[in-house]
Order: C-alpha cells, then structure tokens, then sequence
C-alpha cells in the first residue's frame, strides 16, 4: 500500500464527526488541565486513560495523543500570562514570552505561542508519518533476544537521560520491572509474590500503578501551594493574537529550524519537551543577530521554544510506536493506555497494529489544526483556569482518579493500591528518583519477561544467544556506552576545562 | 495589567529536586527518608526469594533473580552514599524543631494524606458517592475552604458527572456499600 493511500485511509477513518468530536475534547481538555501550573502532560493523560475505556483501541489513543498535544501547548498559556510555565515543556518559554506580555503584547505573545505550537506539531507530523513505516520495516528485524536486549536499553537510556544520579534511575526501571514478576509465572502458572490477594494474583494492575505514581503524587505537591494568581487581570483580544499569528508566518526558516531541532530531540528516549524547547531558544539566541534581546521579550525566543517543544510531542511518538522505548514521560503513559486497549508495544507494533499507529499519527494533523481554533477561541478566558484554586481542583482529582483505578477492573482494591503507589511516587520524588523508568519497567517488564524466557527455550538456557545477532551486539555496546556516557562526562569535561 | 504569580510550575515541573528543601531533618530522620525505599526494595527482594527459591523450577527464577540482583547492587550502593552523607553532615537538628517545621509547611498535604487513606478504606465500606462526599468535604474543609454553596456545587457537581459519565454511560457499578445502597434505594 503507497503512503499516499495509507494517509487518506487514516484521514477517512478521522473525518468521522464522533472522531472529529473525540478529538477535539481531547485537545481542548489538554489546553485546560496543561494550563493549570502543576498539571504536566503526563499526569493529564494519567488521569484520563479511563474515560478512554468505552472508545476503540485506535480512537482512545488518538484521544490520548490529542491530550498530550494540548497540554504541550497549554503549559504556554501561563507562561505568557503569569510569569509561570504550566508544564516543562514551557520552562523556555518563559524567558521571552512574559517579558513580551508585560511589554503590553499579552495577546501577540498567545498568538506566536499558538501558531508557532501548531506549526512545530504540523511539521514534525508529516516527517514522523514518513518516517514511521522505514523503521516499522526495520523493526521486523527484531526477534524475541533482540526485544529482551531493546528493552534493557530502553531501562538504562531511560534511567540516565532522566535521573540526575543514574543508580537512582537504575533502581526505580528495575523496581518497575521487579513488580511485573509479582504475578503467577507466565510459563507454569504458579503464584510468586502476590502477599495472598488474589487481585494480583494474574496481573499487577499498571493503570493504577500510572495515576498513582504521576497523578495522585502531584496532588501531595499541589496541596501545600497557595493559588497560583491571587489577582489576574489580564486583557487579550483577538487582534492582538491575529498579529502574533503574522509574526509567526513571516519567520518560516526559523520555524522549520525549531521543528527540527524538537524531532531529532524529541526522538531521543528520554530528551523531554523541556530540553528541546532550552536547546531550541539557545540556538536561535545564539545565531541570532541581536542576541541580547533574548530573554527580554524577544518574540523570536518564543517561536523556537514553542515551535520546539510541540515537534518534541511528535518526536517523541517516534520511538513509543516504533521501538516501545518512551521519548517522554507522557509517552510512558501512553504506553500503559496502548496496553490497556490490548496493543502491545515493542518492535512488533508497526507489524500487528500498523492501520492503528497511522492512525495515530495522522490524528496529529487533525489535532494541531483543532488546537488552532480552539486555542485562538478560549485564550481570552482561558486566564481564569489558570488561576483555579486547587483547593477545589484537588478533590475532584482525587474522586476522579479513584473512579478511574476502580472501572479498569471493577476492584476497591486497585482503589488502595493507586493510592499506595502514590506514596510510592512520593517517596520516590523526595528522595530524587526518576519516576518514568518505573512506570517503563512495569508496563515493558512482562514483555521483556516473556522474550527472555522464550530465548532461552530457543537457546538451550544458553546465554551467549543473546550476543549472537548484530542488532543485540549494537543494542548492547550502546548500553554499555549509556551506562558510561555520565561516569566518563564528569571526569572528562572538568579536565579539559582545566585544560582550557 | 496586574499579575502576581509564583513559579510553582517550574518547581512541580522537575522531578529531580528534593521537595523537602526548606526542611533540615536531623540525621536519624534524613536516613529514615532517604533509606526508606532502597531498604524495602531490599525487603521485598528477600521474601521474593524466600516464597520462590525451591518451589519455582530454576530456568524460570533466573529473570527475576537477575532483576533482583541489579536493583539490590544499585540499592546497596545508594545506601552507602546516603549514609556516608548524611554522617558527613557536621550540624544535627532537634528532632521535634525540625517534625514541627516540616508540619507546619506541609500541613495541608498531610492531611490530604490521612484523608485520602480514611477514604480508600471508606470506598468499600460506605460505598463511594457517600465515602467522596466525606473525602472531598474534609480535603476543602482542612485547605480552608468556608464557603458551603460553592463547596457543595463543586462536590456534587462532580459526583453528578462522575454518576452520568461512568455509571449511566460506561455502565460501571462503584462499590455501594451500606450508605449508598440505602440512599439508591430511597432514590
């Protein structure tokens, strides 16, 4: 089938009007919660990963993505406005963005934010599209030892690119995969450690694992803060933010460079919306020919943070859907929505659920151009979610949440269990551990599990099988390479700039 | 245009930072937190071993046991660098001057803590309209909330979309309980 016909495939699967009405909630409810400081992309998606339950396989990712495209662009809003990036992604933004708001230029700011998000999301949609079927291709190289190899890698890639201290990666991935072996044994069927309750007896419950770790965490955080604004009276109009959208389109070299620079970043497992969006601004600033403006308002500043970190969304979809290694955190969860609609993920994705994966992608096209009208409609209102009092929003966090651990398998234990995992992601956060390479090792552990056993059937219980192809003896340099790369950089570079 | 704004974002944003900066805990408590998970990963791993090890034929213990060696060597070395550490630290608190710090910036997420264990528990047992109503009532009431109208807007507002979206249109039944069951009936 030629690309072209895959594309419109996808695109007559979309245009359905209860697809189109999926996804536009899924955008709009992205901008809302991504605006709120403190509500990260993941802990959205987090929360509403069981209202996807009733929705087809295809059409509840498709939600999930336009989610997590809306709460990129959604961290830009309280940027802008109150000085406050509502997700990570938007920590670059900043710099520019509000010093252009206080200037006077509230509304430009939102536009250049907008238009430049959707630009960043379109772009980098149509590479990924290309993109996705070479390394689906490449993909079917992998056997059951490669995967147990890609996996490990995916762990150890995961546990350094996010945690400043790699052990403290290492453990929380390898406790991820420690809790996925609780359940009976995938070849006998006998128990191993499920502490005598039957609920996890054939399954450890990942979901509520997910919102408790990401979302019920976050709620411990949100409690002690004060109201984000206690006066907010900022005025935008629709001219104004029609202007940004004219800055934004006469600068397309500079968009393409930042939509660039969020792909190659995105794609990375790991590289987060905020590394691409401060790699992005610091490029632009540095080959800018009045560096100095950056960072006192510098519209320029905005375009490449914003065009950046929504490139980064897609990139990052790269890959989840290609390898099953998360580009981000929030892709990590989506990895457990992907799982919960039975597509498993791994190198087998593009093979067994190839319509499904364009789908998804082809949704980005959808979602960025609904982002737009949606954006551009509710920015003049959008500042009073902004400044939502979490004393009422964290209640309904917690209900909401507890009704989604509850309807995934209809137990008042997964009840308990979201909530101990919440501890767990509190425990885990004040002691400075990654929380992303445990959610990966629990959803991948059982597939990583399942490889390995099957291997060693193939092998003889030999274990120099695993070092016999190519493609594991690369997988494995490069984990040793990773496992390395933070040792080696802080005896390195202290020394050559000694030297310098 | 006027705006007052802090940057809690930025702070929420990473999960690297310490959330308990602000707070200097003496030594035995820093090595009570910072200990706290490697040494129940340890724990676990034991009684992994203790309830598998001759019961579960060899071929198939060795993927378990390999992740359980890796994460207790990453976990033995982070212990011994937390406990070096914390012995290096040469100023220890007063025990009660620092839990009494640490409550007071963090009173409101403790109380969040306690309500949220009270109302998984509840769920079961008095169903979980009446046992959200007792969780988000006490959660708004401990944050400081005064206001009845709004108060009760927002909680039953949210239990009646909760009622239509998962109960009338996904069809799932949430533990009723013995509040519940009797307020359905009456209804």
């Amino acid at each position: 089938m030629s690309v072209s016909q895959i594309f419109i495939d996808a695109v007559q699967h979309l245009i359905a009007p209860r697809n189109i009405l999926i996804i536009s909630i899924g955008v709009t409810l992205g901008i809302v919660f991504g605006s709120i400081p403190g509500f990260t992309g993941s802990n959205t998606v987090a929360i509403f990963l069981p209202f996807t339950l009733p929705l087809e396989p295809d059409i509840a990712i498709v939600f999930l993505s336009c989610l997590y495209v809306g709460a990129n662009y959604g961290g830009a809003i309280p940027a802008v406005l109150i000085n406050t990036p509502g997700t990570a992604g938007a920590t670059a933004t900043v710099m520019d963005a509000y010093p252009l708001s206080k200037d006077g230029e509230p509304s430009k700011a939102l536009g250049i934010s907008i238009l430049a998000s959707v630009f960043g999301g379109l772009i980098s949609a149509v590479i990924i599209f290309l993109l996705l079927r070479p390394l689906g291709n490449f993909a079917l190289e992998f056997t059951n030892r490669e995967i147990f190899v890609l996996g490990i890698f995916g762990l150890a890639t995961v546990a350094v690119a996010l945690g400043e201290d790699t052990r403290k990666g290492l453990v929380a991935g390898f406790f991820g995969l420690f809790i996925s072996t609780w359940p009976t044994d995938p070849t006998t069927a006998q128990p191993r450690m499920d502490f005598g309750i039957n609920a996890l007896l054939s399954q450890v419950p990942f979901i509520p694992v997910v919102i408790g770790v990401f979302a019920i965490c976050e709620l411990f955080f949100l409690m002690s803060k004060a109201q984000i604004s206690e006066e907010a009276d900022i005025n935008t109009t629709y001219g104004g933010i029609i202007d940004g959208f004219r800055y934004v389109i006469s600068k397309p070299l500079k968009l393409l460079r930042s939509t660039g620079i969020g792909l190659v970043i995105g794609s990375m497992p790991g590289a987060g919306a905020s590394v691409g969006g401060f790699v992005s601004w610091a490029t632009a600033k540095s080959m800018s020919s009045d560096p100095d403006s950056f960072g006192e308002g510098n519209p320029d500043g905005v375009v490449a943070s914003e065009s950046a970190n929504n490139a980064v969304t897609s990139g990052a979809l790269i890959p989840t859907l290609a390898l099953g290694i998360p580009g981000s955190g929030t892709t990590a969860v989506m990895l457990a929505g992907l799982l919960l609609h039975g597509i498993r993920p791994g190198p087998t994705l593009m093979q067994d659920f190839q319509f499904e994966a364009n789908v998804i992608v082809v949704s980005l096209f959808f979602a960025n151009i609904i982002m737009l009208i949606v954006a551009f409609a509710i920015s003049k209102y959008i500042v009073r979610v902004v400044t939502l009092p979490t004393e009422y929003l964290v209640p309904c966090i917690l209900v909401l949440t507890a009704i989604g651990a509850f309807v995934i398998r209809n137990l008042a234990f997964d009840i308990r269990f979201m909530l101990l995992f919440g501890f767990v992601g509190l425990v885990m956060k004040v002691n400075e551990y990654a929380i992303i390479p445990l959610i990966l090792g629990v959803i991948l552990g059982p597939i990583i599990e399942g490889a390995f056993l099957r291997s060693m059937l193939i092998s003889g219980g030999d274990y120099m099988y695993f070092f016999e192809s190519t493609i594991a003896i690369v997988l494995w340099i490069l984990i040793v390479l990773v496992l390395l790369a933070r040792p080696t950089a802080s005896i390195v570079v202290p020394r050559v700039k000694n030297i310098l | 245009m006027t705006t007052t704004a802090t940057s809690t974002a930025q702070e929420d944003s990473s999960q690297e930072e310490n959330e308990t900066d602000g707070v200097e805990f003496p030594r035995w408590l820093s090595a009570v937190v910072r200990l706290l998970l490697p040494v129940i990963l340890m724990i676990l791993s034991l009684n992994y071993i203790n309830v598998t090890w001759g019961r579960i034929q060899w071929s198939n213990l060795r993927y378990p046991y390999f992740i359980i060696a890796v994460m207790n060597l990453c976990s033995i070395w982070i212990i011994g660098d937390e406990l070096y550490s914390i012995y290096q630290r040469d100023k220890s608190r007063a025990t009660d001057e620092a839990v009494q710090e640490f409550i007071a910036k963090w009173r409101t997420s403790i109380f969040f803590a306690i309500i949220s264990i009270i109302y998984v528990f509840l769920v079961p047992v008095t169903g979980f309209f009446s046992a959200s109503v007792f969780a988000m009532a006490s959660i708004m009431y401990t944050s400081g909330v005064r206001s009845l109208p709004i108060g009760g807007i927002v909680i039953f507002g949210l239990l009646g979309f909760i009622w239509a979206t998962f109960v009338q249109f996904i069809g799932v039944n949430p533990p009723s309980g013995l509040i519940d069951s009797v307020v359905f009936e009456l209804i």
